[in-house]
C-alpha cells in the first residue's frame, strides 16, 4: 500500500524541484565502499476465500551487492510459518515469478518460497515466521492476520454487476476490526480502446490499467469507483494522468473491472508507506528482525467484478450508482 | 518620541555619564544623579538633535520636555548610534536578557538573496544558525525553528516566508529595527521557548517620503506621510504618522509574452502611529502577503497535471500605550494573525491539502515604579488559537487534525536596580491552556536574573538568569527538508506542550572606542517536543505525533565594533544539541527511544560581519560564515523496491507507483556529518544624492568563492563501484538592484 507516499512524496518532490532549480550544482561524484550484504525478506500472508487456507509467499533477496549471499541461500534455507497453537508450515522454493511479476534470474535476483499455512492460521490470529540460512543467519517476525470482512456493495464478494457508462458507484465493505488500512486495486480492461477516440495518446496507455484506491483506518470502508482510484498515479506519466481525469466521470463503454479490496495489517502498512525522508531513496519501516530486515505482512482479500453495460439476470445492476458531480 | 537616545553629560564634557532611551511613549528616566547642572543630549534618526541644560535638586523630581524637529533624512552614510541604544538600555536596566539588535542599515549591508532580508540577517547573530542556504528559517541555541516567536509590531506571525522558506515576508524598507532576544527572558515574555524576534515597522517621520526598489526578485514601493493638522486637531491628536508599502515579484509579468511563469508573490504592509495630546500613543499595523504557484496556467503539453498552490499571512494589530504619573505605562493591545495554505487540483476535486492557523491575541501590561529603584510590571493576556489541517486524496485522509483553545497568561515581575551596581529581576508567569480537544494545562514559570556591574564606569557586567518557559503549539514540518512550510498544531490530546528549563550566565561589556564584547554560556532542556510518527496507527487518532525531549548546551561569544569607519562583529557559537524520540523507524511496538543530534546541531558556527566605506561613496558589506558539518543519516545499502499487487495475480512488482526501483537501508540516525560549511558574501551600495532624492544601486554577491557547500548527499549502490554524489547549496550568486528614496 502506498498510503504514506503519495502526497508527501509529491510535496517533497515539488520542494526539491524548487530547491534544485536555482542551485543546479552537482557535487563531484566520489567512489565509496560497497554496502554490506544485508538479507531481506518480503513475506506476505494472504487470506483470500474461496481458497480454503491462508497462503504465504516469501521473496528473499538482499542488498544490491549481495549476489553471493543469495547464492548460498538455497537449498538449505528454512522458512517456517507458525500458526497460533504452534502448527508449523515449511515453505518450499518455487520459481521466482510466483512471487514477482515478470521475474527472471537476470533482472530479479532472489528466491521465492511459498506454501499454504495450517488450518488454524485464520483471520484474527497471529502468525510467526522463522527464517534460517545455512550460514546461521536468521530473521523472525510476526503478524496478526486482519479480521475477516465482506464486500457489500456494489455487489457481494465474488459476484459481478453492471453499471451504465459515465456513472460512479461506491465500493463498500464491512469493517475488519484492527486493520490499519484497506488498499484496493482495480484492474481496468478495455480501457485503451474505450478512451482512444478521445485522444490518440491513449494508444500508449497500459491495458489492463491497474489503479490503486485506498481507505485508511478500519472505520473507512468505502471508496468511490472509479474516480477515487489511481490516486498515486495522478502524478505519473502524461497519458495515465489523462486517463485518470477521464475516470472522474465514470467508466466508458467497453471497460470491465476487477476490484480487489484488502484489509491490511500494521506490518504491511508500515512497509509500504515508508519512513523518514532521505534524499538517497525510499525508506521502509521493517517488521522482520535479526540478521537482516524485511516485512511480514498479512491481508484478507475480497474481489468483485464490474462491467459497463445493461444488467442481465446473471449480472445484475450494481448498487449505489450515481451521476458524477457537475 | 520612541527610541530616541538620551545622554546625560556634565557641561563641558563630551563623554556621557548616563545613557538611556525613550520608551514607547517618549518617556525617559535617569536616576541617581547628584545635585547640579547637566546637559541632556537627545537625538533620533530623522530629527535634529538637541542639547538641553537641566538643573537637578535632591529630593525633587525634575520633569523635562524636549521636542525634536524633523530633519531631512539621510539614508546612507549616517552614523546610526541611536539605533544601538536599545541594546545599551537593556544592558543597563535589565538583568538577564540576551539581546542583539539589527538596525535597518545593518540589514541592508548584510548581503541577501536578491534583496535585503531581515530574517536572513538574523543568522549572523550569536547563537543563531541556519541549516540551509535555501531557507530563511533559523534555530536559536538548540531550539527548533518553531520555538522562535516572531513578532511584527507585537503580533505573532506564523511561517513568515516566501517561496517555501527562501526568504522572509519582511520588506526591509518598512522596518525600523529587528531585535533578537535569545534567552534569559523575563516573565513578561511567553508563548515560545527558544527566542523572540521582535520586528518593528517604521512609521516614518510624518513627512512625505517615498522609498522604492527593484531587485532581481521583486519591485517594491513604500510611501509615508503624516495626517494634516486639521485632522489631528479634530481627533485630539498631536501628530499622526503612517507608512504603507507594496511588493510584488514580476517574473510572471515580464515573461508572459514568452511563456507563463507559474509563480508570483505579493506583500502589502502598513503602519499608522497616532500620538494623543496627553502623551499616549495608538499604533495600528497590518500585513497581507501571498505566494501563488499556478501550474494551471501552464501549457497542458508542458505540464499536464493542473495544480494551484498558494500560501500567505494576514496580520493586523493595534496597540494603545498611555503614560502613568509615576513614570510607568499602561499598554493595551489586540491582534489577529493567520497563516493559510492550500493546494488544489482542479481535475481531481477529492484532493484536499489545506493548513490554517489563526491567532486572536489580546493583552494588557501595566508598568509602575512604586518606589525608587523599583519597577514592577504585571500583565494579562488572552489568546484564542484555532488550527485546521487536512491532507486527503482519493477519499482517504492521510493526515490532519483540528483543535482550538484559549491561552490565558498572567505575570508579575519586579526589578530592583541599585545605582548601576546591581540589577535583580524576579518574576513568575502563569499560563493556562484550555484546548477544546484535550485536558487543560497550567504552567507556572518562575524566572530570576541577576546582573552585577563591574569596573570603573560600570561598563562591564556579569549576569545570570534561570527560568522556565512553555509553549502550546508546534510546527510538524520536517526540519530535515531544507525548505518547506510550517504546518502548525496545538497542544492537546494529540500533542503535549513544551516546557523548557533554561539557565545561562555570562559577562558583557562596553569597551573603549566603540567595542562591545559578550560571552554567555547556557543549558536548556526541552520536554514535550514532537516529531511526526511515520509509523502511526491509523486507528489511533492521537499517535500521529510522538512526544520527546531534548537538551542543548553552548557558549556564545560576540565582539562588535561600532562607530564611524569600519564596523561589524564577530559571533562565535558553540552548541551541542540532542533530541530523544521513540524510534518509529525500528518497526517495534512500542518503539524504543532513540537519542540523536538534530539537523540544527552545528557544533561551531562563526560569523564575521564587516561594513566599511570603500571610497567614492561606496559602502561595502562583508559576511563570512563558517559552520562545522550538520548531521545527516547516511544510506548504507540499497535494495530492489518491490510493491505488492492485489490485482493481476497478487504478486510483487518491481518499482512502486513513483517508479522508484530501489529502496535504501539507513545507518544510525544523523550519525554522519556533512563537511564544514563556509561562505563569503559581499555587498556594495553606492548612494547617489540627487536634487529630487537619493538613488542607491547595489550589488550583492553570495558565495563569492563558489564554495560547494553540501545540501544533500546521494548514495548510490546500484552501480559498480558504489558512489556518493550530491548537490550543493548556493553557487556563486550575484544579484543587483536599485533603491530610490525621496
Amino acid at each position: 500500500m502506498r498510503s504514506g507516499r503519495g502526497l508527501p512524496t509529491f510535496a517533497r518532490a515539488a520542494a526539491l524541484l524548487l530547491l534544485l532549480a536555482p542551485s543546479a550544482c552537482e557535487l563531484t561524484e566520489v567512489t565509496i565502499a560497497d554496502s554490506e550484504d544485508v538479507l531481506l525478506a518480503e513475506a506476505y500472508v494472504v487470506w483470500a476465500p474461496p481458497a480454503p487456507r491462508a497462503a504465504a509467499t516469501v521473496f528473499v533477496h538482499g542488498t544490491l551487492d549481495a549476489e553471493g549471499l543469495l547464492q548460498g541461500l538455497s537449498p538449505d534455507l528454512l522458512i517456517e510459518m507458525i500458526a497460533e497453537g504452534g502448527a508449523r508450515s515449511a515453505l518450499l522454493e518455487v520459481p521466482a515469478e510466483v512471487c514477482v511479476s515478470g521475474a527472471s534470474p537476470e533482472t530479479t535476483p532472489g528466491r521465492c518460497y511459498a506454501g499454504a499455512l495450517a488450518q488454524s492460521a485464520r483471520p484474527g490470529t497471529r502468525v510467526t515466521m522463522e527464517l534460517e540460512t545455512v550460514d546461521g543467519r536468521s530473521l523472525t517476525g510476526a503478524t496478526v492476520i486482519p479480521q475477516d470482512f465482506a464486500i457489500v456493495g456494489p455487489v457481494a464478494d465474488g459476484r459481478t454487476c453492471r453499471v451504465p457508462e459515465n456513472r460512479l458507484l461506491d465500493v463498500m465493505w464491512t469493517t475488519s476490526p484492527g486493520a490499519w488500512a484497506y488498499p484496493s486495486e482495480a484492474s481496468l480492461r478495455g480501457i485503451r480502446r474505450a478512451l482512444l477516440p478521445k485522444d490518440p495518446k491513449f494508444e500508449l496507455l497500459d491495458d489492463p490499467l491497474v489503479v490503486f484506491g485506498l481507505a485508511i483506518s478500519d472505520q473507512d470502508t468505502i471508496v468511490s469507483f472509479p474516480n477515487e482510484y489511481g490516486l498515486f498515479d495522478r502524478f505519473s506519466d502524461d497519458v495515465t494522468t489523462k486517463a485518470l481525469i477521464e475516470l472522474q466521470d465514470g467508466l466508458q463503454s467497453g471497460i470491465s473491472a476487477t476490484v480487489t479490496v484488502a484489509a491490511a495489517d500494521r506490518n504491511y502498512v508500515n512497509w509500504q508507506r515508508g519512513g523518514n525522508f532521505n534524499p538517497s531513496g525510499l525508506v521502509r519501516v521493517p517488521s522482520l528482525r535479526g540478521d537482516g530486515t524485511g516485512v511480514l505482512g498479512s491481508t484478507v482479500q475480497k474481489t468483485v467484478s464490474i462491467e459497463v453495460g445493461i444488467p442481465t439476470p446473471a449480472t445484475p445492476e450494481c448498487e449505489g450508482i450515481r451521476f458524477p458531480p457537475v | 518620541m520612541f527610541a530616541a537616545s538620551v545622554q546625560v553629560r556634565v557641561p563641558g564634557r563630551d563623554v556621557p555619564i548616563r545613557t538611556t532611551e525613550t520608551d514607547r511613549l517618549g518617556y525617559f528616566l535617569v536616576e541617581d544623579l547628584s545635585d547640579g547642572t547637566y546637559v541632556l543630549g537627545v537625538g533620533r534618526l530623522g530629527f535634529v538633535s538637541m542639547d538641553v541644560e537641566v538643573t537637578i535638586r535632591s529630593a525633587a523630581r525634575t520633569d523635562v520636555v524636549v521636542r525634536l524637529e524633523a530633519a531631512p533624512i539621510e539614508l546612507e552614510g549616517v552614523s546610526v548610534e541611536a539605533a544601538r541604544s536599545r541594546e545599551r538600555v537593556r544592558f543597563e536596566e535589565e538583568a538577564g536578557i540576551t539581546s542583539s539588535e539589527l538596525a535597518g542599515r545593518d540589514i541592508k549591508l548584510i548581503p541577501g538573496f536578491a534583496e535585503s532580508d531581515p530574517l536572513r540577517a538574523v543568522e549572523v547573530l550569536p547563537g543563531v544558525i541556519s541549516t540551509s542556504d535555501f531557507s530563511a528559517a533559523f534555530n536559536v541555541r538548540g531550539g527548533s525553528a518553531d520555538q522562535n516567536l516572531i513578532l511584527l509590531d507585537g503580533v505573532p506571525i506564523f511561517n513568515p516566508f516566501h517561496l517555501a522558506g527562501f526568504f522572509s515576508v519582511f520588506n526591509a524598507d518598512m522596518l525600523s529595527r529587528v531585535e533578537l532576544l535569545a534567552g534569559g527572558f523575563p516573565a513578561e515574555f511567553g508563548g515560545r521557548v527558544s527566542s523572540v524576534l521582535d520586528i518593528e515597522s517604521d512609521a516614518g517621520t510624518g513627512d512625505w517620503r517615498f522609498n522604492g526598489g527593484v531587485s532581481l526578485l521583486a519591485a517594491r514601493l513604500a510611501v509615508g506621510g503624516g495626517a494634516p493638522r486639521a485632522f489631528n486637531e479634530k481627533l485630539g491628536l498631536s501628530t499622526t504618522r503612517w507608512r504603507i508599502s507594496g511588493r510584488r515579484s514580476y517574473f510572471d509579468k515580464i515573461l508572459k509574452p514568452a511563456f507563463n511563469f507559474p509563480y508570483h508573490l505579493s506583500d502589502l504592509q502598513g503602519v499608522v502611529e497616532a500620538w494623543m495630546q496627553g502623551g499616549s500613543k495608538l499604533t495600528v499595523s497590518g500585513y497581507a502577503g501571498a505566494d501563488v504557484v499556478a501550474f494551471t496556467e501552464l501549457d497542458e503539453d508542458d505540464f499536464p497535471l493542473k495544480v494551484d498552490w498558494d500560501w500567505g499571512n494576514r496580520v493586523i494589530g493595534a496597540n494603545w500605550t498611555g503614560p502613568r504619573p509615576d513614570g510607568g505605562s499602561l499598554e493595551v493591545r489586540t491582534g489577529f494573525s493567520r497563516f493559510n495554505t492550500g493546494l488544489r487540483f482542479p481535475d481531481f476535486d477529492d484532493v484536499v491539502f489545506q493548513s490554517r492557523i489563526d491567532l486572536f491575541s489580546n493583552g494588557i501590561d501595566l508598568e509602575s515604579r512604586p518606589a525608587r529603584h523599583w519597577t514592577v510590571k504585571t500583565g494579562l493576556k488572552a489568546d484564542r488559537l484555532v488550527y485546521r489541517n487536512r491532507f486527503a486524496s482519493g477519499g482517504a485522509d492521510f493526515a490532519g487534525g483540528a483543535n482550538n483553545g484559549w491561552l490565558f497568561g498572567g505575570y508579575a515581575q519586579a526589578t530592583w536596580r541599585d545605582q548601576r551596581k546591581w540589577v535583580v529581576e524576579a518574576g513568575v508567569r502563569a499560563d493556562r491552556w484550555h484546548p477544546a480537544d484535550g485536558g487543560a494545562a497550567l504552567e507556572l514559570a518562575p524566572r530570576v536574573a541577576v546582573k552585577r556591574f563591574l569596573g570603573a564606569g560600570n561598563n562591564t557586567a556579569v549576569k545570570f538568569a534561570v527560568g522556565r518557559y512553555s509553549q502550546f503549539l508546534h510546527s510538524v514540518r520536517d526540519e530535515e527538508l531544507p525548505i518547506g512550510i510550517d504546518i502548525w498544531v496545538l497542544s492537546g490530546r494529540r500533542a503535549p506542550h513544551v516546557v523548557s528549563n533554561q539557565v545561562q550566565a555570562g559577562v558583557e561589556g562596553y569597551l573603549a572606542d566603540g567595542w562591545f564584547a559578550s560571552v554567555e554560556t547556557y543549558a536548556r532542556s526541552f520536554d514535550g517536543v514532537v516529531t511526526n510518527n511515520l509509523a502511526e496507527n491509523p486507528n489511533d487518532d492521537v499517535d500521529d505525533l510522538l512526544p520527546g525531549d531534548g537538551f542543548s548546551v553552548g557558549v556564545d561569544l560576540f565582539v562588535r565594533k561600532s562607530g564611524p569607519g569600519a564596523s561589524g562583529w564577530l559571533a562565535v557559537s558553540l552548541l551541542k544539541a540532542e533530541r530523544t524520540f521513540p524510534d518509529f523507524q525500528s518497526g517495534l511496538d512500542p518503539a524504543p527511544d532513540l537519542t540523536y543530534s538534530p539537523i540544527f546541531d552545528r557544533r561551531v558556527d562563526i560569523d564575521l560581519v564587516v561594513r566599511r566605506p570603500l571610497g567614492w561613496g561606496v559602502e561595502g558589506g562583508f559576511r563570512w560564515n563558517l559552520g562545522t558539518g550538520l548531521p545527516y543519516t547516511r544510506a548504507v545499502g540499497s535494495y530492489a523496491y518491490y510493491q505488492p499487487q492485489l490485482a493481476e495475480g497478487g504478486r510483487l512488482e518491481l518499482g512502486g507507483a513513483v517508479d522508484d526501483e530501489y529502496a535504501i537501508l539507513l545507518g544510525p540516525r544523523n550519525g554522519d556529518r556533512y563537511p564544514t560549511y563556509h561562505r563569503l558574501d559581499i555587498s556594495f551600495r553606492k548612494p547617489m544624492r540627487r536634487s529630487w532624492g537619493t538613488l542607491v544601486p547595489y550589488l550583492d554577491v553570495l558565495n563569492v568563492y563558489n564554495r560547494k557547500n553540501v545540501l544533500f548527499y546521494f548514495f548510490e549502490y546500484i552501480q559498480e563501484p558504489s558512489t556518493r554524489s550530491g548537490v550543493s547549496m548556493f553557487p556563486i550568486l550575484p544579484s543587483i538592484g536599485i533603491e530610490v528614496a525621496f
